[in-house]
């Protein structure tokens, strides 16, 4: 196998990790966060040792929390949630990341430990504002964590090792050497090995980047912490600080107490750890690791998965049940695990379960595991903790845009976003509230943008009223997220997703994704777009393409109240919805009656949108050539294709006789066909009103149908050419009307229509019309007429 | 013929078997082999995996999923058979190959499903004339692929199982829940054949082709299955078509150079079609025909003759054009639709853009030579 050259050096370096020594006054436990195996040696190690301090990596503005974590009443997981509110000038910033604790992390076991051994707790870690200042960022979008392993997972070093033993990526090469190993080990020389291991991810990392992204600063400080502990210390870190830590060079940096920042203690769920989730600061499926902690079997493990699969369908059986117990066992084995790993029982799933290929039968089964292994476990904290952060964000937030809270009177608010960034500050607050579904606040009027309501206004207004139920509404919200932004953000996911996984419409997912810019939440979208294309690329139904396609027209026109200026990919979105809807316009045949008028609404927006949707390309050239398609395409419905025949004559691409000859075709098999000539007809006049005067050939075929219809047969068609001529305006239809005149010999047969009509006609009118309601009313008759 | 084509010497075949062109390889990997060996086999499962993969002695001879080798070993090591399922042309019959030359030591134990595959060509049948001169004997039964296997406790192979029909396939059931096939015509002990420790199955599958039959839940569940993809490598797989279509080319006698960048093109447009998606993450139509890297072999091959015989003798982009249609268009019309939206939406955008742009702009160009429908 190769090696990179850039880590043949550091392959020598590893080679001088240490031997632990479990009788020094200091002792260094090189840790990964949420890993059971850690965990487990952990509380050997202290329970060995013990200490008079445990140190641990953790922001030390956040020790008050320490009694709190260490209360019987506090249920991991739970997350310690730290904000910071920094000011640069005249603009805030606002700053907030999660801490989380498993009932398996490292951490975790040393607090409940050192209450058990009687030693003192320390964070150690910098302050979360001196953390942040010192460059420790979230990937855009993210949720931060305050134990990021970015290290391992963009180590070559470690992804050329997991490729020599077969392993996946840093993560499956984690469990291959620690978590299936680990039991076996003693303390001291388990945990040498997770020291080489983050050796490894260290010599990878250069020191520009560790300087840029705050490592070596908080390191400096970790030191400084320790150096000041007196007796025997244990010092728990991630173990790529662990590398270093001894030999750094000691410099404490001193919060500044005034600034505007704080922590508090939250419940967490593992649906929050799951990193599959999106969330940085877990591991992948938390349930599994869970499982590995209480030393679940691998049995028991594979069971609950083959259930979970099972639902209401029947199978897996037992039997194959049992096969994948060994299937997993086999893996292991082959794979020299002491137990089998996340991974070995995955692919037991992958190959027993799954009957059929991988990307059909296997989605479903594969879906169900990863639920299972996910783990649905929550935490708690106890009533000490006080409010949830949403809570105090919400309050805050609503003190900052001036909204009151202690009324008990309903208050309204115009909000002038177009004008005032104040306003749209506010507005893009009470979108966010009113997404995370919490009563407080009820839009009256204005433009919403996600709604395509209202939008030739300009001032929005809302009115609004606090009350408990609000509070309640945002404590129930929390688990969404620990602000107002973060929350709206995990609602925002959760619809999506609740889109992606049901009917897939496109229409729907592109309004949500003018939802998150009415609510704020632009760091969401880059995420969004590519999910929306796949929607996209997926929905089968014309009528929702066009949807999403106005939709993202619409964010793109209104980038400006949106603040989507940056966002060009939705014009890009745009340009392939319109696409899309292209391929699916030339699939659709028959459609029932009910469904005529939705169709039309949308292929006229779909016509309209060519030229439109993108300025820089003119399709209009697809547009035609998609339509001319449908106009010689026999099975298309006869709507359809006189639409088509209407949008081509319009663009002068069917000459007038053209369409007479359509038209002629149809209508002479009028008799036949009762509908299909006058559906055919509304679909052309819909899309083509002028050419019932430009093209007189076609009143003429109607005026021939009309005189050879029996007359059940014009009753039956009577409804049906109404619904044509009901696109056409007074003026339009009194045109017609004298094209008919003309053809019956009576050419100005409207002119006996009255003229010249005064004031007091209209006064007469008015009057009969009332005199008539008062009558019908005093017959009870009113109610009928007016249905 | 010319007498430029190959001479063929008298000792040489058409095709030699895997373990026959491997077998230096083997020995050597079987002369290493320190781990335990599941009964039966010729090497532990992780020398195996190591033939496969690649690894010491071993060049890697299946690029793709390496855990799917590790799953499809352990699974041969267990009692359920190995179905590997994919799309043609994505190498499942050459790993079901690999696997039994490496575990057996043979790979020649091959049932091939047809639609007219019978009962007897899985079981046994007759030499009929020394069953009506002797009677039922040993000597009178000819021996199936799969008795050998059973017998002499190797791997065997059973290719496209789902093209034989249901009942038929249903034979495998009991040999491979039993582990042991009945010939009633023998007598009492030479009557049951029970397999030997290292006899298994491999079988490969395509279940969503035309022409494949369901297969019973009772032999589903005697199998594992295990998915073979397509290769995702857009370099990888342009290598490995020039190399093939010229190949091709070459046995039809047609020696022409296949431009890189004309090959890039196809096979960039057949990984958007098979993916449903451009590598930049835009959205195409899907067709329900198979845009394997077989098909993108024999379009450049029909373009590649045409451009021989009525061209200038290189490969051109727009014979590519003419001839990629009969790979798309199998038998559903709208096939042709979702591959004349393709040059509407992708080819016309890259038309003029990025290295390739020139090509593309005649690809594009060349649309109206995709066959009408």
């Amino acid at each position: 196998m190769t090696r990179a050259p850039d880590t043949e050096g550091a392959l020598a370096d590893v080679g001088h990790v240490p031997p632990m020594d479990l009788n020094a006054r200091v002792i260094y436990v090189p840790v990964r966060h949420h890993s059971p195996a850690c965990a487990r040696n952990v509380r050997r190690v202290l329970e060995t040792v013990r200490p008079d301090a445990v140190l641990i990596e953790a922001p030390c503005d956040a020790e008050a929390h320490v009694s709190l974590l260490q209360a019987d009443t506090c249920v991991p997981p739970v997350a310690i949630y730290s904000t910071w509110r920094e000011r640069k000038g005249t603009d805030t910033h606002h700053h907030a990341a999660y801490y989380p604790l498993a009932e398996f992390s490292p951490e975790w076991v040393a607090l409940r430990t050192a209450r058990e051994i009687g030693a003192r707790v320390r964070f150690i870690d910098l302050a979360y504002p001196d953390m942040v200042r010192s460059g420790l960022t979230a990937e855009s979008g993210a949720l931060l964590s305050l134990q990021s392993e970015d290290h391992f997972r963009h180590s070559q070093f470690l992804a050329l090792a997991a490729q020599r033993v077969g392993a996946r990526d840093s993560d499956d090469l984690w469990d291959h050497l620690f978590e299936s190993a680990g039991a076996a080990l003693d303390a001291a020389t388990f945990f040498r090995g997770v020291l080489a291991y983050c050796a490894c991810a260290r010599a990878d990392t250069s020191h520009a980047a560790m300087e840029a992204d705050g490592t070596l600063a908080r390191e400096r400080h970790m030191a400084a912490c320790i150096a000041e502990e007196q007796g025997r210390v244990v010092v728990v870190t991630g173990g790529f600080h662990t590398v270093a830590l001894a030999d750094t060079e000691p410099r404490r940096t001193v919060p500044d107490p005034s600034e505007a920042s704080g922590s508090t203690l939250m419940r967490y769920s593992f649906e929050q750890l799951d990193r599959l989730n999106g969330y940085a600061a877990g591991l992948p499926l938390p349930g599994f690791y869970d499982a590995l902690w209480r030393d679940e079997p691998t049995e028991s493990i594979v069971v609950r998965v083959a259930r979970e699969i099972r639902g209401d369908a029947g199978e897996p059986s037992v039997a194959e049940a049992i096969a994948a117990v060994e299937h997993a066992r086999g893996l292991q084995r082959m794979r020299g695990h002491r137990t089998a790993t996340r991974e070995d029982v995955l692919d037991a799933v992958r190959s027993v379960f799954v009957k059929g290929s991988a990307d059909v039968e296997g989605v479903r089964v594969l879906a169900a595991a990863r639920r299972q292994l996910a783990g649905a476990r929550r935490g708690s904290v106890p009533p000490e903790a006080g409010n949830p952060p949403l809570v105090t964000d919400f309050e805050r937030l609503a003190a900052e845009l001036r909204l009151e809270l202690d009324d008990v009177r309903e208050r309204r608010i115009v909000l002038d976003g177009y004008r005032k960034a104040a306003h749209r500050r506010c507005s893009r607050f009470l979108h966010a509230v009113r997404l995370l579904g919490v009563p407080f606040a009820t839009f009256e009027r204005g433009p919403d943008f996600a709604a395509g309501r209202g939008l030739d206004r300009i001032q929005e207004v809302w009115s609004y009223r606090w009350s408990p139920a609000t509070e309640s509404a945002l404590i129930e919200a929390s688990r969404f997220g620990g602000s107002i932004r973060e929350a709206a953000a995990g609602r925002l996911e959760q619809a999506f997703r609740e889109v992606e996984s049901r009917d897939g419409r496109s229409a729907r997912a592109a309004t949500l994704v003018l939802t998150a810019a009415q609510a704020g939440l632009h760091a969401r979208i880059p995420d969004l777009v590519p999910r929306l294309a796949r929607l996209l690329a997926a929905d089968a139904e014309f009528e929702s393409v066009v949807a999403a396609c106005a939709q993202l027209r619409l964010a793109h026109v209104s980038c400006e109240p949106l603040e989507l200026h940056s966002e060009t990919s939705l014009l890009e979105l745009a340009v392939q919805a319109w696409m899309r809807a292209a391929y699916l316009l030339g699939a659709i045949g028959e459609v029932p009656e009910d469904d005529e008028e939705t169709l039309l609404d949308a292929l006229c927006s779909w016509a309209e949108a060519a030229s439109a949707v993108d300025e820089s390309i003119d399709r209009r050239q697809v547009l035609h050539e998609v339509l001319q398609s449908l106009v010689g395409r026999s099975s298309a419905g006869p709507v359809l294709s006189g639409a088509a025949h209407g949008l081509l004559h319009a663009d002068a691409r069917l000459s007038d006789d053209d369409v007479a000859a359509a038209v002629r075709a149809r209508i002479a098999a009028g008799a036949s066909v009762q509908s299909s000539g006058p559906r055919f007809l509304r679909g052309l006049l819909r899309t083509d009103r002028s050419c019932l005067w430009q093209v007189p050939a076609l009143v003429g075929a109607l005026d021939e149908l009309l005189r050879v219809v029996e007359d059940d047969e014009f009753l039956a068609l009577c409804p049906h050419l109404r619904l044509a001529f009901s696109a056409l305006s007074p003026r339009e239809t009194d045109r017609v009307a004298a094209m008919v005149g003309e053809r019956a010999g009576r050419p100005g047969w409207l002119a006996g229509r009255v003229t010249s009509f005064t004031t007091a006609d209209a006064m007469l009118g008015r009057r009969i019309d009332s005199l008539l309601s008062t009558q019908l009313e005093a017959d009870g008759l009113s109610e009928r007429i007016d249905g | 013929m010319t007498q430029d084509q190959p001479e063929r010497r008298a000792d040489t075949v058409l095709r030699r078997s895997a373990e026959d062109r491997y077998a230096p390889e083997l020995a050597q990997l079987a002369l290493a082999d320190q781990g335990d060996r599941p009964p039966g086999w010729r090497m532990s499962p992780r020398a195996v995996r190591q033939f496969i993969c690649g690894g010491g002695p071993s060049t890697r001879k299946f690029y793709g999923d390496d855990a799917l080798i590790e799953r499809s070993i352990v699974t041969l090591a267990g009692n359920r058979g190995l179905l590997l399922v994919g799309e043609p042309g994505t190498a499942k019959s050459m790993l079901s190959e690999l696997l039994a030359a490496a575990i057996s030591g043979t790979s020649t134990n091959v049932i091939q499903g047809t639609a007219a595959t019978t009962d007897e060509q899985i079981r046994y049948s007759w030499n009929y004339a020394l069953l009506l001169a002797e009677g039922p004997s040993e000597r009178a039964l000819v021996p199936s692929p799969m008795h050998r296997g059973m017998r002499l406790g190797q791997l065997v192979r059973f290719e496209e199982v789902t093209r034989c029909p249901p009942e038929v396939q249903d034979t495998l059931v009991s040999v491979m829940s039993e582990k042991m096939l009945a010939i009633p015509e023998l007598e009492a002990d030479a009557g049951i054949l029970r397999a030997r420790p290292g006899f298994n199955l491999v079988a490969t599958a395509n279940l969503r082709d035309r022409g494949v039959h369901e297969m019973s839940a009772a032999l589903k569940r005697r199998f594992n299955f295990e998915t073979v993809l397509p290769i995702a490598d857009l370099k990888q797989e342009v290598e490995l078509v020039r190399r093939e279509a010229r190949q091709e080319l070459h046995e039809s006698g047609v020696d022409m150079d296949l431009g890189e960048d004309v090959v890039t093109v196809l096979v960039e447009t057949f990984q958007d079609l098979r993916r449903g998606a451009t590598s930049d993450g835009m959205a195409v139509e899907r067709p329900t025909t198979v845009m394997s890297t077989a098909e993108a072999v024999s379009v450049c091959l029909s373009a590649g003759l045409s451009d021989w015989y009525f061209g200038e003798r290189k490969l051109r982009i727009e014979s590519v054009a003419t001839h990629i249609g009969g790979a798309v268009f199998k038998d559903k019309t709208e096939d042709m639709e979702k591959l004349r939206h393709y040059f509407q939406s992708v080819a016309r955008t890259r038309a003029g853009q990025g290295p390739l742009g020139s090509v593309w702009k005649r690809f594009y160009a060349a649309r109206g030579n995709l066959p009408r429908t």
